[in-house]
């Protein structure tokens, strides 16, 4: 062997460190990120609301994903609206709250949905004048 | 004749009021049944919880101690629906009269094929994440405590009525807090087969690492299988459990970029330190872990 034994030092710690790289690389997968763009965009669809009420209600509000897309005080029997929601094929979820008159008998709300030309309908008996139901809705297709 | 009567009567009452006074002894081996029973009981019972919050009952096996306890118990509960394997033990310790009740096993399973064994279905033990069997269960308790106790009929179900107008409430939360999910974001991947009846009860798909009890193998077919399944549904996080090992599921999100969306109580009961050592605390906390994670 000859050369300087620093130098034979030096290049197989060089000879070390460029094999280092391609090494790291091998043995350390990159955590991956979930590509969120490739999730399938929520698509809005015309949707439909109607609230047929057994007695007059004092009050109702309508909630979407935790949200009230639709309240209205003294309604009279029947109310109607339409929205503009995502309506994926597991179906929706609504969140139905009525109030009536303290003295009202036994009573009740019905609501229909009418998404893709196909209409469903739930009903919901209140209890003490109250009524506070979450109601599934599936796609009527 | 007269003063020997009156004396007599005196002995007597005496010892009904401290016949009375003697709370009916409860044994039980699940921290889901240990709250029916004092929920039911009241005062009027004395119970004594086995298996404790962070003990893992799919593993736990009675100690002498425990079956000394049993010994003297009048009412022996466990979960059942074959998640206690030594309730043989139990049989064999009790006194002759004690009833030993599997709450579990009055009312209909959730059915599921074992992974590997084409033919086996297993029952899933862990009926008490549908509040509709807690409800169901309150009655089975009430009534084996009625039987032990006809006195006390009306107090146990004066209690039974007020706990389960509280499960309603419970249930009303419930499925207002699960309609703030979008019904296609309903995904659940944990880390064992606990949430079947969850599942049922409110419109969710489950995708567990392992299979109905925390014993089962973890096959890498299956986290193959897994990761390529949350990546096709979007799954955006994925639950570990209070006494399960997390280090498969931070694998799983590493491969898949799903976050790891908390801690879930799938086996009983917790700690007070995060406010689910009841019934109604753990269920608040798993349902807003699940829908604020997967929001």
């Amino acid at each position: 062997m000859r050369g300087s034994p620093l130098l034979r030092a030096f290049f197989i710690i060089v000879v070390l460190l460029l094999m280092a790289i391609p090494l790291w690389q091998l043995t350390h997968k990159a955590e991956a990120v979930m590509d969120l763009s490739t999730a399938p965009a929520a698509v809005k669809a015309p949707v439909h609301i109607q609230l047929t009420f057994a007695h007059e209600a004092t009050g109702f509000q309508v909630l979407y994903l935790g949200k009230v897309i639709w309240e209205g005080k003294e309604p009279g029997l029947e109310a109607q609206k339409d929205f503009a929601l995502e309506f994926p094929k597991e179906g929706i979820d609504l969140e139905i709250k009525v109030e009536w008159l303290p003295a009202t008998p036994e009573t009740a709300v019905r609501v229909a949905v009418t998404h893709n030309y196909g209409s469903t309908e739930q009903t919901a008996w209140a209890v003490k004048g109250s009524l506070d139901k979450v109601l599934t809705f599936t796609d009527p297709q | 004749m007269k003063t020997s009567f009156i004396i007599l009567l005196l002995v007597l009452s005496v010892s009904v009021r401290l016949l009375a006074a003697d709370p009916i002894q409860v044994v039980s081996f699940s921290t889901i049944t240990t709250e029916i029973a004092e929920k039911v009981g009241g005062k009027l019972v004395k119970v004594t919880g086995v298996v404790k919050a962070g003990i893992d009952p799919h593993e736990y096996e009675p100690k002498p101690d425990d079956l000394k306890e049993v010994g003297s118990a009048a009412l022996i509960l466990a979960s059942g629906k074959h998640m206690e394997n030594y309730t043989s033990k139990l049989q064999e310790s009790a006194a002759p009269n004690t009833v030993l009740l599997q709450v579990g096993d009055a009312f209909p399973s959730l059915t599921m094929k074992e992974e590997g064994e084409a033919a086996k279905t297993v029952e899933d033990p862990h009926w008490w994440h549908s509040i509709a069997n807690m409800k169901k269960a309150v009655r089975v308790v009430q009534d084996a405590l009625t039987k032990i106790s006809p006195a006390d009929k009306d107090s146990f179900a004066k209690n039974a009525d007020a706990y389960e107008a509280q499960l309603d409430e419970l249930d009303k939360w419930v499925r207002a807090k699960i309609a703030e999910l979008p019904r296609d974001k309903r995904k659940l991947v944990t880390s064992h087969d606990a949430f079947q009846y969850f599942a049922r009860d409110y419109g969710f798909t489950i995708y567990p690492v392992q299979g109905v009890s925390t014993q089962d193998a973890i096959s890498s077919t299956g986290v193959a299988e897994l990761v390529q399944t949350i990546k096709d549904q979007h799954v955006k996080a994925v639950f570990f459990e209070n006494i399960e090992n997390p280090k498969v599921l931070k694998e799983i999100t590493a491969e898949t970029g799903a976050k790891i969306g908390g801690e879930l109580y799938a086996d009983g009961l917790g700690e007070k330190t995060d406010h689910t050592e009841t019934y109604e605390g753990m269920i608040r906390h798993n349902v807003t872990t699940i829908v604020e994670a997967l929001k």
